[in-house]
């Protein structure tokens, strides 16, 4: 063994150019390996810390409308988790409720002088920590959120308001005032967690109780407005199967009659906790994963190390011809084939340990750049230190790498003859081999370069398609009191009049953010009101205009008409095609499965994705709002030149007029932008591997082209002599990798086609797939491979010739 | 009789051409015996020693080593054998250039799975006696031809072989260092070993006891030195 090691060790020093291709190519592999596999580990394992996860699972919804169309929420109303588990306490062993207060707009939290928003804040039952695993800092889990206005804050917020002090006993202010009590702090929750919160309100007196009056019992099991997460605990040996039935015997007795009037279907199933950050699909859910992309980062995982190890064996098997008087003499000494094929073993198997070392270098520098986090879009660290199994896990990990990429040449190089290798008959073969090999590195490295290519094509197409709407230079401002509600009116007067502001629109939500789903009714042709399922979108003054939406038919609501106040409707033309109507304007409309607040149809937009581009757009019913409602989201239409200067007097302004919370704005376009963040990183990471593909193919490029270039000398030598120009030498070496490279890119184009229209299957609005980057692909992949064996090739096809013949 | 052969052939054929190389040569060496086989080039005096070597096998013929019959014998057989009972000189020394010179003289014995002490033993005398002790952490790169070949002269001996052969031993060196390895085989040929030597010097040639020539894969003649 230690004889073995000093002769690798020795053939590493005098080879030093192909020990480094070799241990750089793997090295590189070996990190990409190992990022994607802390990724992938961590994807997979989503809330698998709850000590009581295999026994916990999320309710979900099924609704069907009268009209067919049908929507799978995430989301149960309020009373459903309590009533269930009271009707069945033999099955249900808990429930917990999250309501996500915060889904629509930042709370604000202010302890003396410091105020900030948090975004992840949600009202929850009580017995939250007995449920879900939290590690507790200060406090009793057991009665923390047991009392009305208690919170439970995480460290982060703990620290933002009292520093690294107790804050048990402290009282934090809300945005409307109330005075709130730390009760606990609790560690931030691992990163994979589906739910994830720095604050947890107590349910308790802020409508967790079920209603004793059956109406609003009834109403409020029917109504999904507020965002609602029910959890349950299943009985010791409770078969998850059994859910269905017990829910449809639920819904028999509480709400079959009322969902029968308004013809609706309901039905409940449950999730396990583990399964929902892969597995879920469903409306108005927390922000998770997509398994199709884990199964294709592991994917490239896989194939970059393959490269890698293509590459080894390619070097391994172009140096044969170095090798064979070496071996043919060890043979003819006597050594057989088992010590021969450990050598040559060994001598990988150290390679990848080197590789490893490198590897794991390079990862930790790469995790700890924020960039790296935020492509992964969070935070994954190695700590090999602190996890000494995963320390030895790499390590094998290395060593199998070592001797998978070893084998084939171990196996090759042993199976010379000696005479024939001892004499210099032997020329290197497993040719078709190498070539196979490059076919496959090039095929993929093209594959993954056009599919990054066509990946930007729609992303472009995203970012510039029109929406229908006006997205640029709209700043969205949260009036977060009421009496700042209340001075609506004043507050668009005032934004007016600063310099750079050209319209002030309000409305209680935006394109691109949550809208209410509902089943109301609207009259048809004959003049009958039936079911239709819309989006609803209430709006202040101003709206329509100030976002540039086109009315195609009747008008905009109107400031004195009072009767457009919350009883006129402007639907847009998806909503006129769905009732198949003849002329919309007059048509009723109402809200609800009752049909409650019935009005004219007074305008028809023109269609606009109110939504992503994943999806098309559905109809939808805008109304005109009252300032009941205690939040408004204003939009101020500002002029592109100077707009530092005019966000300075809007600040300015608004610090005037609301003294008490702090500024803040967003942009609509970056929100909407937001939307394909998932999708963003898919194009970001593709084109990192794409680039570290054709990083790792060309290393092994330019040490076959060296290999080629030195068992060619002679013949090279000759060429020139006979007259044979650089470029003509250079074309010689590379013609054959160049042919095999056009043959890898139209493997790799129809493979790439077919996968990007499959990506593009999920939208509902695609870009026509250009095949011209296919054609980039491949000739970039071309170019680059060209000039790293002209590269490679050059001292020798530019020398003199004598200087060729002579190295014979 | 250490070597014996009768009606020895080896045919190469490629698409086009088949060459004899041997053509039914019937050849034996005592044990003890130092013959030398001279001949022009292609006349077949490498391939007849490849084949006495068992590195390669005849096309048609019996050779029988040691009294075996070993015509046929599969690679891993005859490497068996020719690991316990030949010693190879070559004439571009065929050092293995990442071993040092102790390394490379151990070969052999590492392949004969020789106990690392003993084996230690017989390397160390094995170099002084070649005069190549005081080089032994050198790697080939960094000796003389001479010195090169006095390393190649200790390997093929340190395991104490029955027969060296030897394909022009003195091709690579001047006069005086190729007089240093002739001298190197006359001592060991002295000491009882069996030397089959391929030259085309015949001062060299005189160095044997027997002098075999061949022509066209045929032996011409086979004297013994002074006749």
């Amino acid at each position: 063994m230690k004889r073995y090691l000093t002769i690798a060790l020795r053939q590493l020093a005098r080879e030093k150019l192909y020990a480094l291709l070799n241990v750089s190519g793997l090295a590189l592999g070996l990190a990409c390996c190992l990022m994607l596999g802390l990724y992938l580990w961590s994807e997979l394992t989503y809330d698998r810390h709850h000590v009581n996860h295999e026994h916990i699972y999320r309710a979900a919804t099924h609704m069907k409308t009268g009209d067919g169309r049908s929507s799978d929420l995430a989301i149960t109303s309020s009373p459903f988790g309590p009533m269930i588990a009271a009707e069945y306490p033999e099955y249900f062993k808990s429930f917990v409720r999250f309501r996500a207060v915060s889904r629509s707009n930042p709370w604000l939290f202010r302890y003396k002088d410091q105020n900030a928003y948090w975004d992840d804040v949600y009202l929850a039952d009580a017995n939250v920590f007995e449920v879900f695993t939290h590690e507790i800092v200060y406090g009793d889990p057991h009665t923390a959120l047991a009392e009305p206005n208690s919170i439970a804050i995480s460290r982060r917020m703990a620290q933002r308001y009292f520093g690294n002090e107790n804050p048990v006993g402290r009282t934090l202010t809300t945005h409307d005032g109330r005075s709130i009590a730390v009760k606990l702090v609790f560690e931030e929750l691992p990163q994979n967690s589906h739910l994830r919160y720095d604050a947890l309100l107590s349910y308790v007196g802020a409508g967790a109780e079920v209603p004793a009056d059956f109406t609003e019992r009834l109403q409020r099991l029917l109504s999904f407005g507020d965002f609602e997460y029910t959890y349950f605990v299943l009985a010791d040996g409770a078969d998850p199967r059994e859910y269905a039935r017990l829910s449809e015997a639920f819904n028999d007795k509480y709400t079959q009659m009322a969902l029968q009037s308004a013809h609706l279907e309901m039905r409940s199933w449950i999730e396990p906790l583990a399964d929902i950050h892969l597995n879920s699909d469903l409306e108005y859910d927390l922000p998770h994963g997509n398994r199709m992309y884990l199964y294709a980062f592991a994917a490239v995982a896989v194939l970059i190390l393959g490269l890698a190890c293509i590459n080894y064996v390619n070097l391994a098997t172009a140096r044969a011809a170095q090798r064979t008087r070496a071996i043919g003499l060890r043979k003819i000494l006597g050594a057989g084939r088992a010590s021969l094929i450990a050598q040559s073993l060994g001598e990988s198997v150290l390679f990848a340990l080197l590789a490893t070392v490198l590897g794991v270098i390079l990862v930790e520098v790469l995790l700890s750049l924020p960039a790296v986090s935020a492509l992964f879009g969070k935070t994954l660290m190695l700590d090999l230190f602190g996890r000494p199994l995963l320390a030895l896990g790499v390590l094998g990990f290395g060593i199998c790498v070592g001797l998978l990429a070893g084998l084939y040449p171990a196996v090759y190089l042993s199976s010379f003859m000696p005479l024939t290798a001892l004499i210099g008959r032997y020329r290197p073969g497993g040719l078709r081999l190498r070539e196979a090999l490059v076919f496959t590195q090039f095929a993929i490295s093209i594959g993954v370069i056009a599919c990054t290519l066509l990946m930007g094509q729609q992303m472009r197409f995203i970012a510039n398609k029109g929406l229908g709407f006006d997205k640029e230079n709209r700043l969205l401002l949260t009036l977060r009191d009421r009496s700042l509600v209340e001075r609506e009116s004043l507050i668009a007067t005032e934004l007016k009049k600063q310099s750079g502001v050209l319209g002030v629109a309000t409305s209680l939500t935006i394109m691109g953010r949550d809208m209410p789903h509902v089943t109301g009714k609207a009259q048809n042709n004959e003049g009958e009101m039936v079911d239709i399922a819309y989006s609803f979108f209430p709006v202040g003054d101003d709206f329509i205009p100030v976002m540039g939406i086109e009315v195609v038919k009747g008008r905009d609501f109107s400031r004195r008409l009072l009767t457009d106040v919350g009883s006129a409707y402007i639907v847009n033309e998806a909503f006129v095609r769905t009732m198949g109507w003849d002329e919309p304007l007059g048509k009723r409309v109402g809200i609800g499965a009752s049909g409650v607040y019935p009005g004219p149809v007074i305008g028809v937009v023109k269609d606009f994705n109110y939504k992503s581009l994943r999806t098309s757009i559905e109809p939808f019913v805008m109304v005109r709002n009252s300032t009941e409602g205690g939040q408004r989201l204003m939009v101020v239409s500002i002029a592109p030149e100077g707009i530092r200067e005019t966000l300075k007097n809007i600040q300015k302004l608004f610090a005037e007029l609301d003294p008490i919370h702090p500024f803040e704005y967003t942009c609509l376009d970056e929100e909407l932008g937001r939307l394909y963040v998932s999708e963003e990183r898919l194009m970001r990471l593709t084109g990192i591997f794409a680039a570290i593909c054709i990083v790792v193919a060309c290393l092994g490029l330019f040490g076959l082209a060296a290999s080629a270039t030195e068992q060619r000398t002679k013949e090279i030598g000759i060429r020139k002599v006979l007259g044979a120009s650089t470029l003509a030498i250079i074309l010689l070496l590379a013609r054959r990798v160049l042919v095999l490279i056009a043959a890898g890119a139209a493997v790799a184009s129809i493979v790439a086609w077919l996968a990007m229209q499959d990506w593009l299957s999920g939208f509902a609005y695609r870009a026509a797939l250009n095949p011209s980057y296919l054609l980039l692909a491949a000739f970039g992949a071309g170019a680059v491979a060209f000039i790293t064996i002209a590269l490679q090739s050059w001292r020798t096809a530019h020398g003199d010739p004598v200087e060729a013949l002579r190295y014979e | 009789m250490i070597i014996e052969t009768e009606g020895l052939k080896k045919l190469y054929r490629t698409e086009l051409v088949e060459t004899t190389a041997l053509d039914s040569v019937n050849f034996s060496v005592d044990a003890g015996q130092f013959v030398s086989i001279m001949g022009p080039s292609g006349c077949g005096k490498s391939t007849l020693l490849h084949i006495l070597g068992l590195v390669d096998t005849p096309s048609d013929g019996q050779y029988r080593f040691l009294g075996e019959d070993v015509s046929r014998y599969p690679e891993s057989r005859r490497a068996a054998i020719r690991k316990r009972n030949i010693g190879f000189i070559f004439q571009s020394f065929n050092l293995i250039e990442e071993l040092t010179v102790y390394e490379n003289v151990e070969l052999p014995l590492v392949y004969a799975k020789t106990p690392a002490r003993e084996r230690q033993a017989k390397v160390d005398a094995v170099l002084e006696r070649m005069d190549i002790g005081h080089r032994r952490d050198h790697l080939p790169g960094q000796l003389s031809g001479g010195q090169q070949q006095r390393v190649a002269v200790a390997r093929a001996v340190v395991h104490q072989p029955n027969l060296i052969l030897a394909d022009e031993p003195t091709g690579n060196l001047d006069s005086e260092h190729g007089a240093e390895v002739m001298k190197s085989l006359v001592k060991l040929h002295e000491e009882g070993t069996s030397i089959v030597m391929v030259t085309h010097s015949p001062e060299n040639a005189a160095y044997a006891e027997r002098t075999v020539r061949m022509i066209d894969g045929r032996i011409l003649a086979d004297q013994r030195s002074g006749s």
